[in-house]
């Protein structure tokens, strides 16, 4: 359980919170300027607040009124900042052994073998492409024993690939190393995929916190302009369609995909846009789209123009859709409806290493 | 060049690469530390102290010789005149070359790599022994050959606080200004021995930053 109740008057604007966090995942989400930084900088320590507490569990790392401010270096908390930034004059095993917690921690082995380190291990730091520098940086900070691991937006400035391929180690590190974690994003794509609690802060303050549901119905009940791209994150086992060259299959809980292109098998990280998934109430006869996969509405979110609906098909998915076409459906919750996708609209985006 | 150097120019050679060299492994230290301090802090003393490590730079040498000897004599009148105030005179003038050589590296290495290693565990002399160091290298390497080349060339402070003796306080530039006042127009031993140590000095210290890059690419290979 991470405890954070602090103020901090910064010159342009005041931070103030008070959490009590006890998610696995817990994501922070925020424009820029909103105080993301500063507050995962008062909890490492490397910023210190002007009143308040931070605790982890029953660490006590800053109490003002007991006078007590634990250096940050005898934190071990794990963070990783923005772009990664490495030792560019160090190798990758230097960078991942520099913590003098390291051999406390996690085992040097099990975090090269699940972000697939083993052949950068020598390689200098700075002949690292922007996905494999985000992995040295999660994984040295893994290896400093943290009893508490942040992610200050990994995936800023990854090109849609790499960003994909990076999302899918982030999630084999959560689910292979049991850390409760804080990951900061734009995206709130991401946070549904990885995060089980959201907090949002906006101008130093925390303006809302519950799951990453909630957090998306609020920004549409905002009547938030332009709305966020939204994107579905999902795991897919893929499969070769005998006879076709041109498509694969995959698994989608007990549901199959059909995928346009050639994905080797094995399983992959996959990405369809929220928008491009239409939905029926009954079962369409004589389409062109090669996905028709049934499901059941398990929230839905709308102001006057726009409507996006969870709808469970086995994983949840987001589906956008207009008001109008929600009025006239006549949508409401635990629905039976059908989501339509081309094999097109559906993305690969990396091979997803195996949490071990 | 053995030759060519009679023994009082051979002694003025000794006499000035002793002084540059200590005046250089006295002030290294604290011109790290205060480089450091002037490219991380935010204290309001910082513009303070960065007008009076210029000071140096921009007076008269004469103006800073007449000041250290006023301080000497308030300490120690024991101290004036002979080799050591000579090394204190080329260490106040070479301080601010040093100084700014190494501020300018420092600040362009990214403050957020220190506090990744703080997060790390690390303590502030290993976030400096592993990550400024290393990363200011060049910067350091080329702060000292300026600052050694300042030393070794200092004239008039010297010459106030440490005179002109024989043997003694006597350095190249002395000699050299010695020999031509006294109308010996044969200058030329000395300065090719100085441009000599100079284009030595320059030549090693190309050798050590490049030595810390290969070392860099062979550790990171």
């Amino acid at each position: 359980m991470l405890r954070v109740k602090l103020q901090k008057q910064l010159e342009s604007f005041a931070l103030r919170t008070d959490l009590a966090l006890g998610a696995r995942v817990t994501g922070l989400f925020g424009s820029s300027g909103s105080g993301k930084t500063t507050l995962l900088n008062c909890i490492a320590g490397l910023t210190n607040p002007d009143t308040g507490i931070v605790c982890v569990g029953d660490v006590e790392f800053f109490d003002s009124t007991k006078r007590i401010n634990v250096a940050c270096r005898n934190r071990q908390i794990g963070y990783v900042f923005q772009e990664g930034l490495l030792f560019d004059h160090m190798t990758v095993r230097q960078n991942l052994t520099f913590s003098k917690h390291e051999r406390s921690g996690p085992k040097i082995e099990q975090v090269v073998d699940v972000l697939e380190l083993s052949h950068l291990l020598d390689r200098s730091a700075r002949n690292l492409s922007g996905g494999e520098t985000r992995r040295v940086a999660i994984g040295r900070a893994l290896l400093s024993a943290p009893r508490l691991l942040l992610l200050d937006e990994p995936l800023t400035g990854l090109d849609r690939r790499m960003s994909g391929k990076t999302l899918s180690y982030i999630s084999s590190v959560l689910d292979a190393f049991d850390m409760q974690t804080i990951y900061v994003s734009h995206s709130i794509s991401d946070i549904v995929y990885l995060c089980d609690e959201v907090i949002m802060v906006d101008r130093g303050e925390v303006v809302g916190q519950g799951t990453p549901a909630e957090l998306l119905g609020a920004m549409v009940s905002a009547d938030r302009d332009p709305l966020p791209t939204l994107k579905n994150i999902f795991p897919l086992t893929i499969r070769k369609l005998p006879g076709s060259d041109s498509t694969v299959s995959g698994k989608l809980g007990d549901q199959t995909l059909v995928i346009a292109g050639n994905a080797p098998e094995g399983d992959v990280t996959a990405m369809v846009y929220a928008r491009d998934v239409i939905l029926a109430n009954q079962k369409p006869m004589g389409v062109s789209a090669r996905n028709v996969l049934s499901g059941r509405i398990e929230r839905i979110e709308s102001d006057d123009i726009r409507c996006v609906l969870t709808v469970d098909v086995g994983v949840p998915w987001m589906v956008e859709i207009t008001r109008s076409a929600q009025d006239e459906l006549q949508l409401k919750d635990s629905d039976e409806v059908y989501a339509i996708v081309k094999a097109s609209a559906i993305q690969i985006l990396e091979t997803t290493p195996r949490p071990r | 060049m053995l030759a060519v150097l009679n023994s009082t120019e051979w002694m003025a050679v000794a006499i000035s690469l002793k002084v540059s060299l200590c005046a250089i492994a006295i002030i290294v230290v604290p011109s790290m530390l205060l480089a450091t301090w002037l490219a991380r802090s935010n204290s309001r003393l910082k513009a303070c102290v960065e007008t009076l490590i210029v000071v140096p730079l921009v007076l008269p040498p004469v103006i800073v010789g007449i000041g250290l000897l006023v301080a000497m004599g308030s300490v120690s009148s024991s101290l004036a005149f002979t080799w050591w105030a000579a090394v204190i005179a080329s260490g106040i003038v070479s301080v601010p070359l040093l100084v700014r050589t190494l501020r300018a590296g420092i600040e362009s290495i990214d403050p957020r790599l220190g506090q990744v290693a703080t997060t790390l565990g690390a303590s502030p002399f290993r976030v400096w022994m592993t990550i400024t160091l290393p990363q200011c290298w060049p910067a350091l390497v080329g702060g000292i050959t300026l600052a050694w080349a300042r030393a070794i060339g200092e004239f008039g402070a010297t010459l106030v606080v440490a005179g002109n003796i024989q043997g003694k306080t006597q350095t190249i530039p002395l000699a050299m200004y010695t020999q031509w006042q006294v109308g010996e127009r044969e200058v030329r031993s000395l300065a090719v021995a100085s441009v000599l140590i100079a284009l030595t000095a320059v030549f090693v210290s190309e050798w050590l930053i490049r030595k810390g890059r290969k070392n860099r690419s062979d550790a990171s290979r």
